[in-house]
C-alpha cells in the first residue's frame, strides 16, 4: 500500500506487517488459499443457485406453516413493489424460506448448542429418555394475577345463580416430568406461578373450587404410565384420564374404570411442537392413543362456524398431517358442542379451556352434554351461554403456561 | 440488506464477486459503484436518491475546493462551508427532526409536532465519509477528484456503508483507481469475514438473547441484573466489532485494505486506553475534523481544551443515536477522561496492573449500560436492580444454573476478546506448514455454523396449537 496512514496507530501497522506477511507467504500457502477460496465461493454460488432452482416447497411440515414463494416484481395495487421496498423484505422471506436443506441446517444448530453442554436450544430442555421440555422464561405472574382475577369475579357472579364453578390447572411438562430434566436443571424454576396461585387462593375465600392437577399425574409417572408426550407440550390420553379420575373425585363423582375403555393406537409418528421448536430432529416420536368406549360413535360433535355435525370427538384427517393432536375435537374452535345423538337427560357441563382439555373432553362426555368454549375465538358472553344451555356446572380447565403467558381470561366477565 | 443474512452470502455476494473478476479492470469500479447501489436501494428505495443527492453536492463542492484552493481560497471555503452546512443540514433533519421537536415541545408556547420519519440507514456513516472528502480535499491530505463516479464509489462502497469503519477518503484514494487483488488477499479477506460472520452469528446474537432475557425477566436476582449487562458489553463489542471485520474481510475480496475498527478494546487499562481501541475510525474523524481544528490539546488556555474535549464528547454521544441516553453516555466518558487527564491516570500508573483493568471494565460496564436503555427511567430502574433494590432476590438456583450451561460461551467470548488468538494464529501461520489449511478448514466450518445459526433463526414454527 503506498500510503499508510499517517499517525498510524501501532495495532495498524502491526495489522499491516501481518498481512504483507500473508501475502509474501502466498507462494507457500497458495494451494491452501485456493482450497479456501474454491469451497467458500463455490458453496455461496452452489447455494445460490440450488435456492433460485430448485423447485419451490409450499408447505413445512416441521414448522406447520405456509412458506413464502418467489415474490411478484409488480402488483396492480398503489405502489410498486419495488419502490417500496416490499419486494426485497419478500425476498429477503423467499431466501429464509427456501434455503436449501433448511431442517439440516437447523438440525446442525441444535447439535452444536447442545454440544456447549447447553442441554437445551430454543427454549426447550433437552431432557433424559427423548424428554423435549418447554422451559418458562419468565414466572408470569402479572398475566396469572389478572386470569386468577378473572376467574373470581366470573365465578361470584355465576355462583349467585346457583353454577358451581372450577377452575382446574393441569401441569406442564417442565411440572411434571422432574425427573427428565437435565442435569443440574432446576426444577424449582417450574414452581414459583403455582407457588404464586397457592398464595392467591389463600388470601380471600375463593368462589370457586380449585383442583390441582399435578399429583394425580406425578403418582402415575410413578407407577411407569406415560403421562406426558415426549416431543409435544400436552398431556397424553393417559395423563387426561387421570386429570379425568381427579376431577370427579373433586366433584364427589365415581370416575369410570381403566377397563370400561379400549385402547386405540392411531399414530406412532406423532412429532410435537416441542419438538418443531427445538431443532432436535433426532428424537424418537410419540405414539397417540384414542381411548374408545361403547357408545363413542352415537355422540355427536357440533363445532360452531362448521356446517353438519361430527360422530365422536375425532377428526382423523389430522392424523395425516403434522398437528396429529389436532385430530381430538378437530383443533381450536371458538365454540363446539358434545351431546347425545338421541336426546337424552344428561347433565350440562360448560367447558372454558385450552387445548389440554381436547383429550380429556371423551371422558367428560360419559358423564355430561358439553357446552365448550375457547376464550381465545369466542366472544361473547359465557355468562349468557352458561344460563341460555341450562349448563349446571362450570369447569375452567388450563395448563399453566396459557395462565401465565397471556391475559387469555380476560374477557371472562364479558356480559 | 446486512451481511449477516441469506440473501446477501448466496445471491448478492455470489454474483458481485462474478462480476468483478469477469469483467476487466476499467469496469470493476462501475461494478463496485452498481452493486453498492442495489445493496443499499432494496432496502431504501427512497432515501438512496438522498445518498445520491448528498454524493453529487460533496462532489461538486469537493470540485470548487480543488480548483480554487490555490487561487481563490476564499471560494474554495465557501464551497467547503456549503458541503459542511449541507451534510450535517441533512443528518441533522432526517435522524433528529423527532429529537428536537420533541424537546422543544416541552418548552411553553412551542409544539412541534414529530415527523416520524424513519432514519435513512447508513446516513451517519456515509455523511461523515462524504465530509472528510471534501474537508480532506481542502486541507490539502487528498486531491481532488474527478470522477465523480470514483467520489461515488468511495461513498458507496457496500462494505463499509451501512455500518462503518468510517474511511477517510486519504486512506482509500489511491486504492479506487490503483489497487491489486490477489489470491492471498482474497483468501486473506474470506478469512476476517468468516471470523466477523462468527462474532456476530454465534456470540453477539446468543449474548443478545441472553441479554435480552435479563431485561425483560419480571423476577431479576442482582446477579441475573450484573451478569445481564455483562452480556450486553460482550453483544455489542462482538456485534460491531463482527461488522467492521465483515468490512475489512469484504474490502480485501476485492483488493482494498482498510484500516482496523478495534483492537480489543476490553483489554484497556483506562478510559484513555479504551477510546483509542474502540470504534477507532470514529474517534479518529472527530480527532481529524473537530478536536484538532478547535486547537486539539495545544491551546492556551486550560478552559478551552475541556471546552474542545466536551464539544467532541457531546458530539460523540449525539452520533450514536438522538436519544439523551446517548448524550448522557457521551458526557459520562468526558467527564471520566477529564478526570483521568487531569490526575487519574497518574495514579493508575503506580497501581499494579490488574487494579488498572478491573477499574476500566467497571466504568465501561456502567458506560454500556447507560448506552442500553434508551428509556432512561428503565435503565435506573434496572442499575437499583443491580445493587438490590427492587430485585427478586440475590442469586436463584436459575440463575446458577443459567450461567453454568453458558460457562463455554463465556469462556470463548472472553478469549474472543484477547489478542492472544490472533497473534498465536499469526504464528502458526507464519511457522508452520501445516496451519494454512487447517485455518482454511476451520474457516469453512466457522462459515457452515454461521449459515445453520442464520437459518435457524429464520426458522419459525407456528405454535398455532400451543394452548
Amino acid at each position: 500500500m503506498k500510503k499508510q496512514l499517517q499517525n498510524a496507530i501501532p495495532y495498524q501497522e502491526e495489522t499491516n506487517q501481518r498481512l504483507d506477511m500473508q501475502i509474501q507467504k502466498a507462494g507457500t500457502c497458495r494451494v491452501s488459499n485456493l482450497l479456501l477460496i474454491i469451497v467458500m465461493v463455490s458453496a455461496m454460488f452452489l447455494f445460490g443457485v440450488l435456492l433460485m432452482a430448485l423447485p419451490q416447497q409450499t408447505f413445512s411440515e416441521q414448522e406447520n406453516r405456509t412458506l413464502k414463494t418467489f415474490p411478484e416484481i409488480t402488483r396492480k395495487t398503489p405502489g410498486d413493489k419495488l419502490i417500496d421496498g416490499s419486494f426485497f423484505s419478500e425476498f429477503t422471506l423467499f431466501c429464509e424460506d427456501q434455503f436449501p436443506f433448511r431442517n439440516a441446517f437447523v438440525a446442525v444448530k441444535s447439535v452444536f448448542e447442545l454440544s456447549q453442554g447447553k442441554a437445551e436450544n430454543n427454549g426447550i430442555l433437552y431432557g433424559k429418555d427423548g424428554y423435549l421440555i418447554a422451559r418458562m422464561q419468565n414466572t408470569g405472574k402479572e398475566y396469572l394475577h389478572v386470569n386468577l382475577e378473572s376467574v373470581s369475579s366470573f365465578a361470584s357472579r355465576i355462583t349467585t345463580d346457583g353454577i358451581p364453578v372450577t377452575l382446574a390447572v393441569a401441569g406442564r411438562t417442565a411440572d411434571i416430568m422432574k425427573e427428565k430434566t437435565p442435569l443440574f436443571y432446576p426444577t424449582e424454576e417450574a414452581d414459583a406461578p403455582w407457588e404464586l396461585l397457592e398464595d392467591e387462593l389463600s388470601q380471600a375465600e375463593p368462589s370457586f373450587g380449585f383442583v390441582d392437577l399435578r399429583p394425580a399425574l406425578v403418582e402415575a409417572v410413578g407407577q411407569g404410565v406415560q403421562v406426558m408426550y415426549r416431543t409435544d407440550h400436552h398431556w397424553t390420553t393417559e395423563g387426561a384420564y387421570e386429570a379425568y379420575c381427579a376431577l370427579l373425585r373433586s366433584w364427589n363423582m365415581d370416575p369410570l374404570p381403566k377397563e370400561y375403555f379400549t385402547q386405540e393406537i392411531v399414530s406412532d409418528s406423532f412429532y410435537g411442537t416441542s419438538y418443531r421448536s427445538s431443532g432436535f430432529r433426532w428424537v424418537a416420536p410419540d405414539t397417540i392413543t384414542f381411548w374408545r368406549f361403547p357408545g363413542d360413535e352415537d355422540i355427536q360433535m357440533f363445532i360452531g362456524g362448521v356446517d353438519g355435525a361430527f360422530s365422536g370427538f375425532y377428526d382423523r384427517s389430522y392424523l395425516e398431517k403434522t398437528d396429529k393432536y389436532s385430530a381430538f375435537l378437530s383443533g381450536n374452535n371458538g365454540y363446539t358442542q358434545i351431546s347425545l345423538k338421541e336426546e337424552s337427560p344428561r347433565e350440562k357441563l360448560l367447558l372454558i379451556k385450552d387445548s389440554f382439555a381436547h383429550c380429556l373432553v371423551p371422558f367428560l362426555a360419559c358423564h355430561f352434554d358439553l357446552e365448550i368454549v375457547d376464550l381465545r375465538y369466542y366472544k361473547q358472553s359465557v355468562a349468557a351461554l352458561a344460563r341460555d344451555a341450562g349448563c349446571s356446572r362450570i369447569l375452567i380447565l388450563y395448563n399453566m403456561a396459557s395462565l401465565t403467558d397471556s391475559p387469555v381470561l380476560g374477557l371472562l366477565g364479558m356480559e | 440488506m446486512i451481511f449477516s443474512s441469506l440473501e446477501f452470502l448466496f445471491v448478492f455476494l455470489p454474483v458481485t464477486i462474478l462480476l468483478y473478476y469477469l469483467l476487466p479492470r476499467p469496469l470493476k469500479n462501475t461494478v463496485l459503484l452498481v452493486m453498492s447501489l442495489i445493496f443499499y436501494g432494496v432496502g431504501e428505495p427512497i432515501y438512496i436518491l438522498l445518498m445520491i443527492f448528498t454524493i453529487f453536492v460533496d462532489y461538486i463542492c469537493g470540485y470548487q475546493v480543488g480548483i480554487w484552493k490555490e487561487s481563490r481560497p476564499g471560494r474554495a471555503k465557501a464551497a467547503l462551508i456549503a458541503a459542511i452546512v449541507l451534510n450535517l443540514l441533512l443528518l441533522g433533519f432526517f435522524k433528529y427532526y423527532d429529537f428536537i421537536a420533541v424537546n422543544l415541545s416541552a418548552l411553553p408556547f412551542i409544539s412541534i409536532k414529530p415527523l416520524s420519519l424513519t432514519l435513512p440507514i447508513g446516513i451517519s456513516f456515509y455523511t461523515f465519509q462524504i465530509m472528510s472528502y471534501v474537508i480532506d480535499v481542502y486541507r490539502g491530505a487528498a486531491r481532488m477528484q474527478k470522477n465523480p463516479f470514483l467520489v461515488a464509489t468511495y461513498v458507496t462502497l457496500f462494505p463499509q456503508l451501512i455500518a462503518g469503519p468510517i474511511v477517510r477518503y486519504q486512506d482509500v484514494d489511491d486504492q479506487l483507481s490503483d489497487r491489486k487483488e490477489s489470491v492471498a488477499l482474497f483468501a486473506s479477506g474470506l478469512r476476517t469475514f468468516t471470523s466477523g460472520l462468527a462474532k456476530k452469528v454465534l456470540l453477539a446474537n446468543t449474548a443478545a438473547s441472553l441479554c435480552e432475557a435479563a431485561a425483560t425477566s419480571d423476577s431479576l436476582s442482582v446477579f441475573g441484573a450484573w451478569v445481564g449487562i455483562v452480556y450486553y458489553c460482550f453483544q455489542i463489542y462482538f456485534d460491531f466489532s463482527g461488522y467492521s471485520d465483515m468490512a475489512i474481510g469484504l474490502g480485501k475480496m476485492f483488493g482494498f485494505r482498510f484500516l482496523e475498527n478495534f483492537n480489543y478494546p476490553y483489554i484497556s487499562q483506562s478510559v484513555t486506553e479504551f477510546w483509542r481501541r474502540w470504534h477507532i475510525s470514529l474517534s479518529t474523524w472527530f480527532r481529524e475534523y473537530v478536536y484538532i481544528p478547535l486547537g486539539g490539546n495545544r491551546v492556551d488556555k486550560k478552559w478551552k481544551l475541556y471546552r474542545n474535549l466536551f464539544i467532541v464528547w457531546f458530539l460523540t454521544g449525539m452520533w450514536h443515536g438522538a436519544n439523551w441516553n446517548f448524550i448522557l453516555w457521551g458526557l459520562y466518558y468526558f467527564l471520566l477522561l477529564v478526570v483521568e487527564k487531569a490526575f487519574l491516570l497518574r495514579f493508575l500508573e503506580k497501581v499494579p496492573s490488574f487494579f488498572r483493568h478491573v477499574y476500566a471494565l467497571v466504568f465501561i460496564l456502567f458506560g454500556w449500560l447507560i448506552f442500553y436503555f434508551t428509556d432512561s427511567s428503565q435503565g435506573f430502574t434496572y442499575l437499583q436492580t443491580m445493587f438490590g433494590i427492587g430485585s427478586s432476590g440475590i442469586c436463584s438456583a436459575t440463575d446458577l444454573y443459567d450461567l453454568l450451561r453458558n460457562v463455554p460461551f463465556l469462556v470463548v467470548s472472553v478469549v474472543a476478546c484477547l489478542p492472544a488468538p490472533k497473534a498465536l494464529f499469526y504464528r502458526l501461520y507464519e511457522k508452520k506448514r501445516y496451519f494454512p489449511y487447517l485455518a482454511a478448514a476451520g474457516t469453512a466450518v466457522l462459515f457452515l455454523l454461521s449459515v445453520s445459526y442464520l437459518v435457524d433463526g429464520a426458522y419459525n414454527p407456528f405454535l398455532y396449537t400451543r394452548f
